[in-house]
């Protein structure tokens, strides 16, 4: 049923005895829960393939997509996030633009269409941005994913598109301010978890690491909050190429510095003056809000 | 009957005992070829200085005194803007021994949102700004707290007029780790937007460390977005 193309090829799952190997060694130790990934390199990749088309090294991208979110299920990866268009990314030539959109509507409703395997592997998936920025079709479909995975409790896929963390912090602010206005939370009420439930990513959880490929070192306004203390992770690989292997050395390193960057975690968290007093109203009107900007 | 082989290997290891000897009589480094080959590739290439630095230690490796020779050679390369981060704050307990430093060089020198050097700094035009953890998630806790009283839409641009007036965050261009824990370890976010990061083990204290670290945000391909 499932195509090469699309979201749930298990061909993709067939691993060597190495990688079976590999895979047992890293998974007796501890394997973050949440990973999100900057995609980046695929019109460097088609530009040094030769593909004709940027749109073409996309497409390769999305490829790779499909194996690695396949890939972390593996490793029990609970929850990924890529960061799959900037609102910056809108500045680039249209044609590129519109053949990014293009890919997003046919991938998003194959999605839909696979339902049999949607059902089976029970991934909730995610929109995080502003959404208000896509066509009415695109608009549509991610509502559509939404609301048909809502429930699903196997694993999370937030995608981030059309993105920007500033974008999403300014969001959540005014929501809040908004809040105030309402006389549901007060000013002194306002701390990092009013904040944290007012983002997009308010009902998942933060990364415990975050990849970036193409040997960029620098986050490009993704997740920028959520992200101040995760482990952060840069592979000369572009996206394209970014295998098997490339992941395991990526998890290997999010073991290897574990301990030390949860002392970090906990020495911030000391130093974080959060209210004893959970304001639910506030809470129930937050989550009011979002569910009615999906529906 | 001589053996060739041996006589090359002779050869080459007299050339270079010859040119290590000379080396060390003018007083070159013996890292001066590799050097010299970097200079000449150097030539077709502009350096280009951040404006806006920051060093982010993700190890408690603070000495009082590189701090010092850093804020020196930053003053003499064209850096307006010195950040310096560690969420222990070893960095503040050291300002006592570069206050002086500042104040005599002409040299604006802010501890958190406090400004505690604030001399005619025409002479040198850079500041150097002390950050801790409250510079971190619980400035933009503040801006929140303060903006949410307005009744404007909140914009990224209002976020970022307020941090800069309230917190004095600066967007650094460059951010050099120290240390080899791959974590921004709780550095102000909001300013990470396109920063290009850099880890090393050491804080660059001499002209040539400090040069690669410049050489190295210049070969950066800053795009943002497109």
């Amino acid at each position: 049923m499932s195509s090469e193309d699309g979201w749930w090829d298990d061909n993709l799952n067939e691993r060597s005895w190495w990688q079976s190997l590999l895979r047992a060694i890293i998974c007796s130790g501890p394997v973050p829960r949440h990973v999100a990934f900057v995609m980046d390199g695929n019109r460097r990749y088609a530009r040094m393939k030769h593909l004709g088309s940027v749109v073409k090294g996309h497409e390769r991208g999305f490829n790779q997509l499909a194996k690695i979110l396949n890939w972390c299920r593996d490793f029990n990866i609970e929850e990924v996030t890529i960061y799959a268009f900037s609102i910056e990314n809108f500045k680039r030539s249209d044609e590129e633009v519109d053949g990014l959109m293009s890919l997003a509507e046919e991938k998003f409703q194959k999605l839909l269409d696979e339902k049999e395997e949607l059902n089976e592997k029970k991934i909730c998936f995610r929109f995080y941005g502003n959404v208000a920025l896509l066509s009415e079709k695109l608009q549509k479909l991610v509502r559509d994913i939404e609301d048909a995975t809502r429930d699903f409790k196997n694993g999370r896929v937030n995608v981030c598109m059309p993105y920007t963390s500033r974008d999403e912090i300014a969001r959540a602010f005014e929501l809040v301010r908004k809040a105030h206005e309402k006389g549901l939370i007060e000013k002194e009420e306002i701390d990092e978890r009013v904040i944290e439930a007012c983002l997009d990513s308010g009902d998942g959880t933060k990364p415990d690491m975050l990849v970036r490929t193409s040997g960029e070192k620098r986050l490009s306004d993704f997740m920028l909050w959520q992200c101040a203390s995760s482990h952060v992770y840069f592979d000369d690989v572009l996206w394209p190429e970014f295998d098997y292997y490339n992941l395991c050395k990526a998890i290997l390193s999010y073991q290897y510095y574990r301990s030390t960057i949860t002392n970090v975690n906990n020495e911030l968290e000391k130093g974080s003056a959060l209210n004893s007093d959970k304001n639910e109203k506030f809470y129930e009107w937050v989550a009011e809000v979002k569910r009615s900007r999906e529906i | 009957m001589l053996d060739i082989g041996w006589l090359c290997g002779a050869a080459v290891r007299a050339v270079y005992w010859l040119v290590m000897l000379a080396c060390n009589f003018l007083g070159y480094s013996p890292m001066w070829a590799k050097n010299a080959l970097k200079r000449r590739n150097m030539e077709s290439f502009r350096l280009r200085t951040p404006s806006n630095l920051a060093i982010l230690y993700t190890e408690r490796v603070v000495e009082k005194e590189e701090l010092r020779k850093l804020i020196e050679i930053c003053s003499k390369s064209g850096v307006r803007h010195l950040s310096l981060y560690d969420h222990w704050g070893d960095v503040q307990k050291c300002v006592p021994n570069f206050v002086d430093f500042c104040r005599f060089n002409g040299i604006r020198l802010i501890l958190g949102r406090t400004v505690e050097v604030s001399p005619d700094f025409s002479a040198s035009g850079m500041t150097v700004q002390v950050l801790s953890s409250d510079s971190g998630k619980r400035a933009l806790v503040d801006v929140c707290k303060s903006l949410c009283e307005s009744n404007v839409e909140i914009t990224t641009e209002t976020i970022s007029e307020k941090i800069a007036l309230d917190h004095l965050l600066v967007d650094p261009d460059f951010l050099i780790q120290v240390g080899s824990v791959p974590s921004l370890c709780g550095y102000p976010p909001w300013n990470l937007r396109v920063t290009e990061f850099m880890q090393t083990q050491r804080l660059p204290t001499t002209p040539r460390a400090f040069e690669n670290c410049i050489e190295t945000f210049s070969r950066r391909d800053i795009r943002v977005g497109k």
